[in-house]
């Protein structure tokens, strides 16, 4: 066998695991099989097509594969795909979460919404579970502006993706004052700075000398938040979790997703 | 400089394996939003319509159990769906039961059963669905 050709099996052996991996507490979770078939069928449609040039530009970054030109991203992102889907099909029907008795409505909805995670998974299986490598070109990509307010925007959505589906975010915003709302968007930004910054975790950025703390607090750490925030938003209305809610309410709403959500965003940065 | 520092540099050839697999990705993207947008477009939004079959009746060491399916017709999944089955004698109900089906999808079935003191094959059996909530 070719070594290109065998190269490849084991990036995609390696994707398998990542997209079960990172899907598995989603599996996991019932109300994950029911969204599949209750949420609005262009939500979902809309979802998996917005996935697709995120998967690209995942793939630019942190792709399973070392990846060069437009083409490989377009099919890094369609292989993830395949990957993605593949994994929940097996994990689902280990888990007798899929089989017989179900309509091809239910299980195109069951399935194409546990891709989502599952195809993150699948691409960011090489640099988290493969070895470390030569990644001088794909760590140059992500020290760009750019790349670090994009990895921590995939962070977001993985985790509030991991966290949306539950009833508690309804729950939690019902029990929240509106003061507890704000103590918690302030804590989410002292956290997602310190994250980052001073407690000391792998992969930590040094401030560069000359730039002040304030300015880096200001383009990165707010930014981010403020992506997490919109990005929690989309979830939740994705998901149906927005409907007939008052503003007021809403806003409680994506501040709590936002919570775990900007944690994800800051560890991304880090890990990735 | 050794064949993984070159393939790191070199564009590598795509092999024919990650092609397959990509055709069929994307085959399965756009399979899936292709089939979303179907039934976004032709559905019709009908409430759910359940119906409740009997399926067998067993006698248990205390009590008669009747297995039921109930199928849902509708385009709307109903939550918390309470299923009553009532046997009649002559002068009217003599017993009922109930189960609660935590959740039945648009188009789709669920089995469950049912338990009586009285036999239901001596009785006139009623099976029906009560009430749901949307999830």
């Amino acid at each position: 066998m070719a070594t290109s050709e065998r190269r490849f099996l084991i990036a995609l052996a390696r994707a398998f695991g990542g997209a079960l991996l990172f899907a598995l507490p989603l599996l996991m979770t019932m109300e994950m099989w029911q969204l599949g078939s209750t949420m609005h069928p262009l939500r979902l449609a809309l979802f998996l097509a917005a996935m697709f040039p995120l998967l690209g530009a995942l793939a630019y970054y942190a792709g399973f594969e070392q990846s060069f030109g437009w083409l490989d991203f377009v099919l890094n992102a369609c292989v993830a795909y395949a990957v993605a889907f593949f994994a929940a099909a097996i994990g689902l029907a280990l888990l007798a979460a899929l089989g017989p008795g179900m309509s091809t409505e239910e299980i195109v909805g069951r399935l194409a919404l546990q891709a989502v995670p599952g195809s993150i998974g699948a691409m960011l299986a090489r640099s988290q579970l493969g070895a470390r490598e030569e990644e001088q070109e794909e760590e140059r990509r992500r020290d760009t502006y750019g790349g670090e307010l994009f990895l921590a925007a995939v962070g977001a959505l993985f985790v509030a993706f991991n966290v949306a589906p539950t009833e508690e975010v309804v729950l939690i915003a019902q029990m929240m004052s509106g003061w507890h709302a704000v103590v918690l968007a302030l804590a989410s930004l002292a956290m997602m700075h310190a994250f980052v910054y001073a407690v000391e975790f792998r992969g930590q950025t040094t401030l560069a000398e000359g730039v002040s703390p304030w300015s880096e607090f200001l383009r990165l750490t707010v930014v981010a938040y403020a992506l997490a925030l919109l990005i929690s938003l989309y979830v939740l209305w994705t998901f149906e979790r927005a409907e007939d809610l008052a503003t007021s309410e809403l806003l409680i709403e994506t501040v709590v997703l936002g919570f775990p959500a900007a944690l994800g965003a800051a560890a991304a940065r880090l890990i990735l | 400089m050794t064949d993984e520092q070159a393939a790191d540099t070199v564009r590598r050839p795509i092999p024919v394996t990650e092609w397959v697999v990509a055709a069929l990705g994307a085959l399965l993207v756009a399979g899936t939003i292709g089939y979303l947008v179907y039934l976004a477009t032709t559905r019709d939004d009908t409430p759910p319509d359940v119906r409740v079959v009997e399926q067998a009746v067993h006698a248990l060491q205390s009590g008669w159990l009747v297995e039921f399916r109930a199928v849902n017709a509708g385009s709307q999944a109903a939550a918390q769906l309470l299923i009553e089955g009532e046997l009649r004698g002559p002068d009217g109900p003599v017993e009922t039961s109930e189960a609660t089906i935590d959740y039945l999808p648009a188009r789709s079935a669920r089995e469950g059963g049912l338990i009586f003191s009285r036999d239901p094959r001596r009785h006139e059996l009623r099976l029906r669905a009560k009430g749901y909530v949307n999830p």
